[in-house]
This record gives C-alpha cells, structure tokens and sequence, in this order.
C-alpha cells in the first residue's frame, strides 16, 4: 500500500512535464494549420494585417430572380453577416479552391450551402476582397475580384 | 536522462525560504473545493443552452471532429442528442461526486465529446480547449481522503494540481509568443506594420469588427486613436509571454491572473470577442489558488515581476529606504526576531485583543510563531524603523524571511492569519469575496470601539506553557 502511494508522487512527477511538454509541441507543429483538439497554441490575432485578401460570398439570383444589385455577404437580408463561422467556412473554401484540393473544396461547400446560405435555389459567387483595415474602415475602399460562380447546378465558371 | 530532466523541471518550483508544495491540510481542503466549482461550473455550460444546441445542432451539416467519428456510423440525429447528454450527465457526475474517479472521467469524456461537437461545424474555437485539458488532469487527481491521510499522495495532489494551473498558463504562453514570432516574421518579410508599429491593435479591431460586421464599445475609439490602444496591446503580450513563469512565482499568480482576465474584458470591449470561460477558468485557479494566499510581502511580489523586477526593486528601495534612526535599530530587532519566525503585535491593554490571543492559543499553532504586544520594546523598535505604523494600533503582523522584512495590518494581518488556524480556510475563502477596503472599514469600526466593547473583560494571565511564544 505504501509503495503504491509513493508511486503515485513519482508518476505526477514525470506525468505533469511531459503532458505540458506533449501539449506544447503538438500546439506548435499546428500553429499555421488548424488546431487537433483539444491542443490549442492560441494562435490568435498572430499577424497584424496590412492588406489582407479575404474571401467572401455574392448571391446574383435567387429563385430563378436576379439580385440586382447582388446581395453581398455583408448586407446580410439572406444570410447572418455576425456569423464568424460563416467567416472562417468560406475563407477555408476559398484556400481550398486555390489550392485544388477538391476533398476540401467539396467539403466547406456543402457547410456553406447547408448552414449558411438561404436554402433556395441559387446562384451565388466567391469573392476575394483586398483592403487596407483602417483605410476599408473609415472610406469603405476594397478591391473585389471574382472566384468562382456557383449555382444548384454546381460551378460554372 | 528523463529523471535528471524531470528533477530539473521541479527545481525550478523551490526558492528560498518558502516550499511550494506545503503540505498542509488547508492547501488540500482549498484544491478540493476548486475541483468542485471547476465541475460545477461544467455543469451550468452543459445545461446552459441544452435545447437551442439540440435543436440547431441536429439541424446543420456537420464535418465531426475526431472525437465524434463514431457520428459517421450512428448518424447526426442519434449522436447530436447523445453528446449532448453526455456532457449533462458528466458534469453532474463530477458536480456531485468529485472525489470518484469515474465522475471525473466521464465529465472529461463529456466535455471533449461537447466540445467537439461545438467546433465540428466549419470553425474550430477555442473557448472549452483549455476545460478540455483540465478536465483531463483532473482525472489523476487521488481520493480526498488518501490526499489528507498520505504525505506523498497530498504532495502528489498539489504537484497535479500546480501542473493543471501550469497547463493554463503554458497556453497564454503560447499564445504570446505566436505574437512575437509573427511580428518577428512581419518584420523580416519587411510588412509597413507590425507588432511594433502604434496602430498594430487598431488595424486587429477594424478587421475583427469587419469580419463580423459589427461594432464595439471601445473599438471606434481604438481606430480613431490608435496610439492609445497600442501600449495596453503590448502590456497584454507581455502577460502571455511571461504567464508560464508565474507557474513558478506564486507570489504573482493572483496579480496575473487578473491582468490576464483584464485583458480579456479588453479583447471584449473592443472587439466584441468573449472569453467568458477562460475568465472564469483563470478565477477559480488563481484566485483562489492554494499557491497564492495573500501572504507574499509587495516587495518579493515587485521582485518576482519577469524582466523588471529588478529594476523596480531598485526604485522601492529608493523611495522606501528606512531612516537613520531605523538603521540604527535594526539589529536590535534582528536580535529578538529570528529568520522564519512571525510576531504578531497586539493592543496589551485591550480586553477584545487579549481574548483573541487566548483564542489563538488554544488552536495548534506553527512554531515560529510569536506574540509581542503594541506598547512592549520590540514594537516600538519596529515603529522607530517604520513611522506608518504610527496609525496601526490593533493587529500588526511582522514576517521575517531570508532578510526580507513584511508588515501586515488590520485585514491583511486577519487574512494572514486566518488559514494558519486549522480549519479555517473555508471562512479565508468567503472573506476573499469581499473587497480588501470593505473589510479593512469593518475592521476599523471593531478597533474604534474595542475598548468599550471589552469593557470588563478581563486580561488573562498567561499559563507556563505559552510562555515560550511571547517576546516580552
């Protein structure tokens, strides 16, 4: 009974540096990728940005009737434009379309259609946004430049 | 090589003159009662929103997490409800029978299957990684009783416990230095704005405001004035970047801890991102951290402080240094006050003052503790050093340790003293809720009218084998 109770000391004895060494390297080797839960590095606001390009999301008809002009994402009427997952599925998509990876692409597509656009038939655009923060701020300056267009049918661009 | 790695990791936890891990009985009733608020509070997220999650989680398409693989097989309207009521009735396992080791791994296993369910849905967040993590430390932690009865099983209990409060604070850590090596890496790719640039929060906040196409309490001030955002964002890395080495310096573990949940409410007010549950992680293990009691002396708490303490020690001594006169009677105390030992100082003509150190004595009480009383040669040395305590005239605790002198009076002295009494840890811990200026006004009012109040009480004469602990 004793010797159990002193091993347990010297099991918290090694258990506790490796778990946080463990933790710690795992965090780290994920930290420009996603995080593998429950390791987290916390790699939040890393980068000040300068001119970031984002991507975001257009909707030009729905129910077979144009939108003019378009529905951004942001103007919110068919979408919620407060939904910071919505945010991070389609800047994850727009990653994925310029990189090929058609598993992703196939992926984060089917979120955005099934949780966040409005479920009606549509035909709705990616697009890649590059602004300066504060100058898109205070004068509202972006540059837009079009993705991909996708309808019920799939893309067709 | 492990075990020469292992012993130098815990020597980083000893520094002189106090032992991190004491082993009292009070340290371990204070863990326990953590543990149990930690479970708890568990519980009140796993009811908190238990039907909008029902309801909105099985209606979304999901990409599981690794945890919840097994959804592949049973489905989204079999699994959602399933892991749902896992987190529910694991935490109430581990609310209601925290000492059982299978209360504690099925809240673990709630909470990671709970939490992968949260981020299994296109963004991965990281508000319950870190009551991931704990819940999963705290599996190892032994029964309470073994943890009172067996010396080496509480000394294993307040190593496991100090390594979940290090697990918290390796995150921040973390954390902080991603922020360095980006910056680091901004300013080798040559970026116009970094870190080290005064409107780098500005830019984080119109981002983050944009990216959700909201506003913040304090962000359109933070954009319209960047340069005022810009020294607290740098303070706030410095909190991460060091939060490890308050693992090792528990002196600064409450002071952090509130720096870090100050920061926190900051990210909130100008961004409009919570973190009210690392707020409240950060709370229950660190406020009331066994490590932290209130019983650091400031200067050893401003020595502690990474990279400036130093620095600032220098302008405390400046600016505090004691009078000739003090100097001069200095080794006068040192004779009588030997290293380690405590004195407390108290009102001899005072009824009220003489029936608490009656109480005192008939409670087991360290050895290296002594009494002197307010109008007794040893005190008015001490006063002669310190003319401030002109004004104390009731409870007036004196420390000496390594050469490092702490004075403590009125509700300091009280907090001070209250957990060296066994048994009196749970009425430290309620008293810790109150503010410090609160009780000290109390406190004030009792000494104000402590020799009406004791009118007709009696001082007692002291019995032979208390002797020993009075000075004069």
């Amino acid at each position: 009974m004793r010797s159990r109770k002193k091993g347990y000391l010297a099991f918290v004895e090694i258990f506790v540096p490796l778990c946080l060494a463990v933790y710690f390297v795992v965090g780290y080797t994920r930290i420009r990728t996603t995080d593998i839960v429950p390791f987290s590095a916390w790699a939040l606001f890393v980068f000040v940005p300068n001119q970031p390009s984002v991507f975001t999301l257009q909707l030009d008809s729905l129910n077979g009737s144009a939108l003019i002009p378009p529905e951004r994402f942001e103007d919110g009427t068919f979408t919620n434009p407060h939904d910071i997952t919505a945010y991070y599925i389609m800047n994850r998509f727009g990653i994925a379309l310029e990189k090929g990876d058609s598993g992703e692409v196939r992926k984060f597509r089917a979120l955005l259609e099934e949780n966040i656009l409005p479920a009606k038939r549509l035909d709705w655009e990616l697009v890649k946004i590059t602004y300066d923060p504060l100058e898109r701020w205070k004068t509202g300056k972006i540059s837009r430049q079009s993705v991909a267009h996708f309808s019920d049918a799939g893309p067709h661009d | 090589m492990i075990n020469f790695l292992v012993r130098k990791f815990w020597a980083k936890t000893e520094w002189p003159g106090r032992d991190l891990f004491q082993q009292t009985d009070k340290e371990m009733d204070r863990i326990f009662l953590i543990v149990r608020a930690f479970y708890c509070s568990l519980l009140f997220f796993a009811c908190y929103g238990f039907v909008d999650s029902l309801r909105e989680y099985s209606a979304l398409s999901i990409d599981p997490l690794w945890p919840l693989l097994w959804m592949k097989w049973s489905g989204q309207g079999i699994g959602v409800p399933l892991v749902l009521l896992l987190s529910l009735f694991g935490s109430l396992a581990g609310a209601w029978k925290p000492g059982w080791r299978a209360s504690r791994i099925l809240a673990f296993l709630g909470c990671l299957e709970g939490m992968a369910l949260d981020n299994s849905f296109g963004k991965i967040n990281n508000h319950l990684h870190l009551w991931t993590v704990v819940a999963f430390m705290l599996i190892f932690l032994p029964r309470e009783e073994d943890a009172l009865r067996e010396p080496e099983v509480r000394a294993g209990a307040l190593r496991l416990f100090w390594g979940t409060q290090a697990f918290i604070l390796l995150t921040y850590s973390m954390s902080g230095v991603a922020k360095l090596l980006g910056a680091a890496l901004q300013l080798a790719r040559g970026d116009a704005h970094t870190l080290f640039h005064s409107d780098a929060l500005a830019r984080h906040v119109a981002e983050r405001l944009m990216e959700t196409s909201e506003t913040s309490l304090l962000g359109p001030w933070i954009i319209a004035h960047p340069a005022w955002g810009w020294l607290p964002f740098l303070g706030a890395v410095y909190l991460e970047v060091f939060a490890l080495t308050v693992a090792f310096r528990p002196s600064l573990q409450r002071p952090w801890a509130l720096g870090l949940v100050l920061m926190h409410i900051g990210i909130f007010l100008s961004m409009n991102v919570t973190f009210s549950n690392s707020i409240l992680l950060l709370s229950l293990f660190f406020f009331a951290s066994p490590f932290s009691a209130r019983a650091f002396p400031i200067k050893q708490r401003i020595r502690d402080i990474p990279l400036f303490g130093p620095f600032l020690t220098a302008g405390w001594d400046a600016f505090f240094r004691p009078s000739n006169k003090a100097a001069g009677s200095e080794s006068q105390l040192g004779q009588t006050v030997e290293t380690g030992q405590t004195v407390i100082f108290y009102d001899g003509v005072c009824g009220i003052c003489n029936r608490w150190i009656a109480f005192l004595l008939s409670r087991k009480l360290p050895p290296d503790l002594r009494f002197a009383t307010l109008q007794g040669e040893v005190y008015r040395v001490l006063k002669n050093r310190y003319p401030v305590l002109e004004s104390a005239d009731t409870l007036v605790i004196y420390h000496l340790e390594a050469g490092v002198e702490s004075i403590r009076i009125r509700s300091e002295g009280v907090f001070w003293l209250l957990p060296q009494l066994p048994g009196w840890t749970r009425w430290t811990l309620a008293l810790n809720l109150i503010p410090l200026f609160l009780l000290n006004i109390g406190y004030r009012c009792v000494a104000r009218l402590r020799h009406r109040l004791g009118k007709g009480v009696e001082c007692p004469v002291i019995p032979q084998i208390y002797r020993g602990y009075f000075l004069e």
